[in-house]
């Protein structure tokens, strides 16, 4: 194990080492004659290595082939690992035979699996009803028990198998090979260069697979290979899965490694962040983690974590995916985030507090007036007020995307009303109730005190006129709301009252729900309702999701509503742009955190620019979210383009354009194995008076499709659970 | 102390609860009695389940004819049937989400569940064969909703909501039956001790599952005041109208003990409870028993209509 490793890692990797060991055990415990069992000669060993010089002797000599009497139908099976054009060679000598030669049909074998003996059957029947002649089959290593295997299925369509080395018992012993030295007590792999590669290819630091016998006398001599390989056989398909796992997931790395993995480095190193769950990871059986991923969308069903699809069957319930790769977050990349979404948070809240009094940032030149005049985020019943203690985003989601190391871009803000913390929650709680162990080997950071960080800081904003203990409430648009779910959590683990607005009205003054002993005041309203329908007696007439004359209350201090009205303003994209000046003009600090660049299409040059670059750009609008009514240019069609550019050209101040991001991604798991997919991260920060309260952790959104960029739970997203580990 | 509007899903949501069970079990005595009936007998059987599940107009609005297959499929799973069993249990969830804040997440869940089974089952019409697994099936998932909030949630307001709520559907349904069947005790009410139809009366027993609960308490065969007595007043027996009430009032008593106060609810309760325990099964055969279920019917209905007032289900 390297140096670096701490103690922990390397105890808990001596514990699979005997796990693992004990396992096998039954494997070396079988009695058989000792006495068969001889070394082979040294001069046969030595000329193993003869096979480096094939490419010279190749293409010198030129083997005596004479054609043949009955030329037959031959299929070549490569051997584990191979690929046909490993048997170019041997096709070659076979067609100036005269016979015909027929490939696997399958590529690369990446060891046995149902599938795979499903397809090499069909291609077997296939090639036999073409001609309706028998085939001659030739398998290499394992190849050649697939070719066994398909004449005792088939034994009407083959007429003969040849095998080349391969095996002919699951046995390891049957293979002369395993003897191991008395004196050194030490297992083959170790005593080979770890030549444990053919269970998993790439892999060195995986635990070794056999125990010592120390009473064997015969040196090993190479092929240890063939060894595991026996064991691969006897453990059936699983192992030969991870091996095809891995390759996939290798070849996929290729494919993608354009952008930043969180987990791997470019040449496929794992990073430090993700050491001991990579460990623990190529520990796992590969079908029981899918089964436990299975058994993960089934607890979420049963817990009705559910959302709906805006335009779908109002009935209609989704669940968004849960994928069981967590997403990790080092102690010190979590240390420079906080300062700077503090920092943010900070600002965004003086900005706040400025433009519904003073706007001295508009006095100072530093935006145009028109963004805020022109806004219809920006409430006129909120100018000159004071928020209870001074609060305007109590909860903010800021969305952060990464493309680097130390590269973080905020994306959003989302200043109003962030949703999906429900999720981080359950994923947290998903993951250890499935993978308790995971959490006693790595130190992961909790986060499941949110809700009550989430009361305190609420609490601790309770408006003027409020007698007691402030009485939370959360008001919800009711139970067709796609974030519903969300919102009876967050009453349920705060212990709020789940409100909607039918249950309230004006009574002396406060706010009040009905309840079976008459109305009760509600002090502290963390409200899951737009602005626009908050009030039917200022805002929107038609709302019933508000309560009417709660503006009048709130106006008086006889209630909190969280987050403030007209706070919104901040999510705007065009008030994102200038979210730099922002922060240097109410911190007086460097922002910590970077904004992605943005053209405003307003501005004639930006507009110019955007045009010209369509296609390389994202343009959103200005007021949208949830990753609806957005252009990704390269992923755009020419209609999609043409479409786009008139919307920019007939109303440029609605729209802002930024580069595609090359987003980091952290792998999933697929039928396939791991796979990196995109993501973006979005914690939550609480703002009350006395603090501003990060938990560590936040929402980790993926993009299931490969390739995709778009996070979005309602356009195919997924979600991971977040780790920030302890330092 | 709770939300009114939380407090009428709980109340609902026992409701719904109580009724799809009793459907259910109503459609299982109506299948065994019409399984050895001839042809029409055994649409009168079905007319008389969909009578006395209450949704007589719609079927017929629907259907011509009582055959068992479409009148099983009607009360358990037809669109166009408000108060199908799929509907009820539909109802029963949603209004579990709606206190999703309230409930215990075992009680939560195991709604949940009981909701993706029966969907699952209704999915597709329902065989002869699969009639029984189905009816099953619903009587299970209400029988472990009764016990994961038995066993798991707070003896409060949202706990005796819940009771009310499924005790006053219980006697309702009692009482439906009885409505409906009423007129086969008429020839023998008159002369005490004469024998009724067996089967009939089985049928009852079980639609109401006190058909070995009265054997075991009556050891002679069926007769007529015997099992008014029974399904009227007999407090042993979880269903009578009796046990429904002493129930009601003891989650009443301990609402007014937590809100400390009565309400008027409380008073229509004592008024109905003592009827109930003053009469006898003989009292009540000479008031006619016709007329004392419809009075019940109608009491029960103002003391639900009471409870929602007092405490404010709805504005």
């Amino acid at each position: 194990m390297a140096a670096a490793e701490t103690d922990k890692t390397n105890q808990t990797g001596l514990r699979a080492f005997a796990e693992e060991a004990s396992r096998r055990i039954d494997l070396a415990r079988e009695p058989y004659d000792d006495a068969k069992l001889r070394k082979p000669p040294l001069r046969r060993f030595l000329s193993e290595f003869n096979y480096m010089l094939e490419p010279i002797k190749r293409a010198r000599a030129k083997p005596d082939i004479r054609p043949a009497a009955s030329p037959k139908r031959v299929m070549l099976i490569p051997g584990f690992g191979a690929h046909p054009w490993r048997m170019r060679y041997m096709a070659q000598q076979l067609e100036r035979a005269g016979h015909r030669v027929k490939r696997w049909g399958m590529g690369y074998n990446f060891g046995p699996s149902p599938e795979v003996f499903d397809k090499l059957e069909r291609r077997l029947e296939k090639v036999f009803e073409r001609k309706g002649e028998q085939l001659h089959l030739v398998g290499w290593s394992l190849g050649g028990i697939y070719a066994r295997e398909l004449a005792k299925r088939h034994p009407d369509k083959v007429a003969k198998v040849v095998t080349l080395g391969s095996p002919f018992s699951g046995d390891p012993r049957n293979n002369n090979l395993c003897a191991q030295p008395a004196d050194r007590g030490r297992c083959p792999c170790q005593a080979t260069g770890r030549d444990g590669r053919a269970v998993e290819p790439g892999r060195r630091d995986r635990p070794c697979q056999l125990r010592a016998r120390p009473t064997r006398r015969a040196r090993p001599r190479g092929g240890a290979a063939l060894l595991a390989y026996g064991v691969l056989l006897r453990e059936g398909f699983d192992r030969g899965d991870r091996c095809r796992t891995r390759r996939r997931a290798a070849r996929a790395r290729r494919r993608m490694s354009e952008f930043f993995d969180e987990m791997r480095m470019p040449e496929g190193e794992v990073r430090e962040a993700y050491a001991d769950y990579d460990k623990w990871f190529w520990q796992q059986d590969a079908s029981w983690l899918r089964k436990k991923a299975k058994e993960a969308e089934g607890v979420f069903r049963k817990t009705g974590i559910t959302f709906n699809v805006y335009g779908e069957d109002a009935a209609e319930e989704r669940l968004i995916p849960f994928d069981m790769v967590p997403r990790i977050i080092a102690a010190r990349e979590w240390r420079s985030l906080e300062k700077g979404i503090e920092q943010r948070v900070r600002a965004l809240n003086a900005f706040m507090h400025d433009i519904y009094h003073k706007q001295e940032i508009l006095r100072a030149g530093i935006m145009p007036e028109r963004l805020i005049r022109d806004n219809d985020a920006f409430l006129p019943e909120m100018v000159g007020f004071n928020p209870p203690g001074g609060i305007y985003t109590h909860i903010v989601g800021t969305d952060l995307v990464r493309t680097g190391p130390d590269e973080f871009f905020v994306l959003e803000d989302n200043a109003r009303t962030p949703s999906g913390v429900s999720y981080m929650l359950e994923n947290r709680e998903t993951m250890m109730a499935m993978f308790p162990e995971l959490f006693t080997r790595v130190g992961v950071r909790p986060v499941q005190d949110y809700p009550r960080r989430l009361a305190r800081s609420l609490a601790a904003c309770a408006p003027e006129r409020c007698e007691g203990r402030p009485k939370l409430g959360v008001l919800t648009p009711g139970i067709y709301n796609s974030a519903f779910y969300e919102h009876a959590f967050l009453a349920d683990q705060m212990g709020a009252e789940l409100v909607e607005g039918s249950d309230l009205r004006v009574v002396d003054g406060k706010i009040a729900m009905r309840t079976t002993r008459g109305w009760r005041a509600v002090d502290v309203l963390y409200r899951r309702v737009d602005d626009e329908f908050l009030d039917p007696l200022t805002f929107n007439p038609d709302s019933m999701l508000g309560a009417a004359g709660i503006m009048d209350v709130y106006r008086s201090g006889g209630i909190t509503i969280a987050n403030a009205p007209g706070t919104g303003i901040a999510d705007d994209k065009a008030i994102y742009s200038y979210m730099p000046e922002i922060v240097e003009f109410y911190t007086g600090e460097k922002p910590k955190l970077k904004n992605v660049e943005t053209w405003r299409c307003s501005d004639e040059d930006s507009l110019k620019y955007v045009l010209d670059n369509l296609a390389e750009l994202v343009v959103k609008e200005v007021h949208g979210s949830g990753g609806y009514g957005m252009l990704i240019g390269p992923a755009a069609s020419k209609k999609e383009l043409r479409e786009f550019r008139a919307k920019l050209e007939t109303n440029p101040q609605g729209y802002i354009a930024q580069p595609t991001l090359s987003l980091s991604t952290v792998p999933i798991l697929t039928r396939q194995g791991l796979a990196p997919r995109h993501v973006d991260l979005r914690p939550y920060v609480l703002v009350s008076p006395d603090k501003i309260d990060l938990v560590p952790g936040g929402l980790t959104r993926v993009a299931l499709k490969q390739g995709s960029l778009v996070v979005n739970s309602s356009q195919g997203g997924g979600t991971k659970d977040t780790w920030v580990l302890d330092d | 102390m709770m939300l009114g509007r939380n407090a009428n899903s709980i109340f609902w949501m026992f409701r719904y609860l109580e009724r799809a069970e009793n459907t259910a079990r109503l459609l299982e005595a109506g299948f065994r009695m019409a399984m050895t009936r001839d042809e029409f007998t055994s649409q009168e059987e079905w007319r008389s389940v969909i009578q006395t599940a209450g949704m007589r107009r719609a079927y017929e609005a629907e259907h011509g004819t009582y055959t068992g297959i479409q009148a099983w499929n009607f009360v358990l799973r037809d669109r166009k049937n408000p108060q199908s069993v799929l509907s009820m249990v539909e109802n029963v969830r949603t209004n579990a989400r709606a206190v999703r804040n309230m409930i215990s997440r075992e009680l939560w869940e195991t709604i949940n569940e009981s909701w993706m089974e029966v969907r699952d089952l209704l999915s597709s019409p329902v065989q002869q064969t699969q009639l029984g697994d189905v009816i099953n099936a619903i009587r299970r998932e209400a029988t472990l909703v009764r016990g994961a909030m038995e066993g798991s949630m707070l003896r409060t307001d949202v706990f005796n909501f819940a009771r009310i709520g499924g005790f006053i559907e219980r006697a309702d349904n009692t009482a439906r039956i009885l409505d409906v069947k009423y007129y086969l005790l008429l020839p023998t009410l008159s002369h005490v001790g004469g024998s009724l139809d067996n089967i009939q009366w089985d049928s009852v027993l079980r639609s109401v599952g006190g058909d070995r609960a009265y054997r075991w308490l009556n050891h002679v065969g069926v007769e007529a005041k015997s099992l008014a007595d029974f399904l009227i007043l007999d407090r042993r027996f979880p269903r009578s109208l009796a046990f429904a009430y002493g129930k009601i009032r003891s989650n009443m008593a301990n609402l007014a003990e937590a809100y400390g106060e009565e309400t008027d609810a409380h008073i229509l309760l004592r008024d109905i409870d003592t009827r109930l325990s003053d009469l006898s099964v003989g009292e009540i055969i000479d008031e006619g028993l016709h007329q004392f279920i419809l009075g019940f019917l109608s009491d029960n209905q103002r003391l639900a209509d009471a409870i929602a007032r007092d405490y404010r289900f709805i504005e």
